[in-house]
């Protein structure tokens, strides 16, 4: 799955760390999702939409689907 | 009771906390000197019975404590401890149905409980820091 989390971060100037304290999760977590090696669960999936102010499937894609990133 | 999650590096709040590794170290130790003192000394049963029930305590403190820290791990984090985990109990249950071929062909001695030990330490650390560095 991918995912726009990194543009999304950057747009706000936040670091990964900036990010998952927000998310309350580990770092690594923040960058594991980012770079598509770790697909989030739904908690926390919906916690980043929230976050971003954007629904669920804005940010994150089916790896055939075009348009993110 | 709800715990903040750890925010931290994945597995770094085992290193920040160290109650688990104390109740540990007590482990060994009240278990190492309840065999020096029965063994040696021989006392009567309500001592022997302490020896066991000192180790025995610690050991229960010491799941506890790592268990209270497991709640702790965000989602990815409980991920690299339940693959290691997976890993290291997959090891420990293939090197014990094989170790009757390997014995009866001489390859290995009799089994100790500390090879099952340190077996099972060394798979759960290889597959934690495998899955660690999958997700890195």
């Amino acid at each position: 799955m991918r995912n726009t989390l990194r543009v999304l971060r950057a747009e706000r100037e936040w670091s990964q760390a900036d990010l998952a304290t927000r998310l309350g999760v580990s770092r690594q977590t923040v960058n594991a999702v980012e770079t598509g090696k770790y697909d989030p669960s739904l908690p926390l999936a919906f916690g980043i939409a929230r976050l971003f102010s954007k629904r669920i499937e804005e940010i994150f894609l089916p790896d055939g689907e075009a348009g993110a990133r | 009771m709800i715990m903040e999650p750890d925010t931290s590096d994945i597995l770094s709040c085992f290193q920040k906390r160290r109650a688990f590794v104390l109740w540990a170290v007590a482990t060994g130790l009240t278990s190492a000197g309840g065999i020096v003192l029965i063994v040696l000394l021989k006392p009567a049963l309500p001592i022997r019975m302490l020896a066991v029930a000192l180790p025995l305590g610690c050991c229960v403190a010491f799941t506890v404590q790592l268990l209270r820290d497991f709640a702790r791990l965000d989602e990815l984090q409980v991920r690299i401890l339940l693959e290691a985990a997976a890993t290291a109990c997959l090891g420990v249950f293939f090197a014990v149905n094989l170790y009757p071929i390997f014995r009866f062909a001489g390859f290995v001695g009799e089994l100790q409980p500390y090879w099952v030990l340190l077996l099972l330490i060394g798979l759960f650390l290889f597959g934690s820091f495998n899955a660690k560095r999958r997700y890195r």
